[in-house]
């Protein structure tokens, strides 16, 4: 049989077939609810579990207590720093630091006693 | 054909946005992307395959990939519509050659007359049933194209991309496909029920 000579462009047959494709466009095969729900059923299971960000890293419990004692330590060294800036600053001059941001005038040998800060003067500012 | 979007909002939504949201954990994005691109798979499974539950299976399956691969979406790169259309038409064609050997087109009767008349006396469920019936003899590769061509409507260049072949290739499956459905057609008035005239 001779596929390519068979009723090639005729208008009858490619009416015929249009009304037949155009029948199929017009009753497509649905899917069932059942089947739906279980594609539902599918996404809910899988997109979380595609954002989902690594959870962090549990400590095992032997770390524990040094987790802890660095956490305290940090929060402890805070603590004592805040006390240290406010027995050595006059409370006026505290509020002018924060109120102009002009720290010039600040000794800063009074954080740290005994130190050399003279390397870290501005050679330009002075002459 | 008609989407089941949820709300017309949504609509408006590109599936590639969909998509992206899907692979940050957006389960309501997936949600929405089985609503739109469900119902049309499964009409194309359904006809290619002649079998709701193989359907079913394929269509599955294409979905199972696109959360896979959600979350390494390159935006810009393909339409999502199509990537699916290419993984289902890649299972439907292995689920095909599984069931060989397939219908001999040769054994079809030649055709005698015309079968305007009798396909006009059908109804519209009768016309599409018989086409679903007729397409199973046609090869694998013809049945997905007059499908995706004729029933989905998709232009030549998206079904190219998704066949994987050139548009000139589509053109000849397709072509080659409906004077073999014209036949098949010819073939089976008499168990169709159509008339002579």
């Amino acid at each position: 049989m001779n596929w390519d000579t068979i009723m090639v462009d005729d208008p009858n047959n490619e009416e015929t077939l249009e009304a037949l494709f155009k029948a199929s466009r017009d009753n497509p095969v649905e899917p069932g609810p059942d089947f739906m729900a279980r594609l539902i059923a599918d996404a809910d299971a899988n997109a979380p579990k595609m954002g989902a960000t690594p959870s962090p890293k549990k400590v095992s419990h032997w770390a524990r207590p040094a987790q802890n004692w660095l956490a305290a330590s940090g929060l402890t060294a805070a603590t004592v720093l805040g006390v240290w800036i406010g027995i050595l600053l006059p409370e006026t001059q505290i509020a002018d630091i924060w109120l102009t941001g002009d720290a010039n005038e600040i000794d800063l040998t009074a954080f740290l006693p005994g130190a050399d800060l003279s390397q870290f003067t501005d050679p330009e500012a002075d002459g | 054909m008609p989407m089941n979007a949820t709300s017309s909002s949504d609509d408006l939504t590109p599936d590639t946005a969909l998509l992206v949201a899907v692979g940050n954990g957006d389960a309501a994005a997936a949600r929405l992307l089985v609503a739109r691109l469900s119902p049309r798979l499964f009409n194309h499974a359904a006809r290619v395959l002649g079998d709701r539950t193989e359907a079913e299976d394929v269509v599955q399956e294409t979905l199972l990939r696109l959360w896979k691969i959600a979350p390494n979406w390159r935006q810009g790169e393909a339409q999502v519509s199509t990537w699916c259309y290419r993984v289902l038409v890649n299972l439907c064609t292995d689920r095909l050659r599984a069931r060989r050997p397939s219908v001999d087109i040769d054994a079809i009767a030649e055709p005698q007359a015309s079968l305007k008349s009798a396909v006009e006396a059908m109804t519209d469920r009768a016309r599409s049933d018989a086409l679903s019936e007729a397409l199973s003899v046609l090869s694998d590769r013809q049945r997905q194209a007059v499908v995706l061509r004729h029933i989905e409507e998709l232009g030549n260049p998206e079904i190219a991309e998704i066949m994987d072949i050139s548009v000139e290739a589509v053109e000849s499956l397709v072509a080659r496909g409906k004077r073999t459905l014209t036949a098949a057609l010819e073939g089976r008035r008499d168990e169709l029920g159509y008339d002579h005239g």
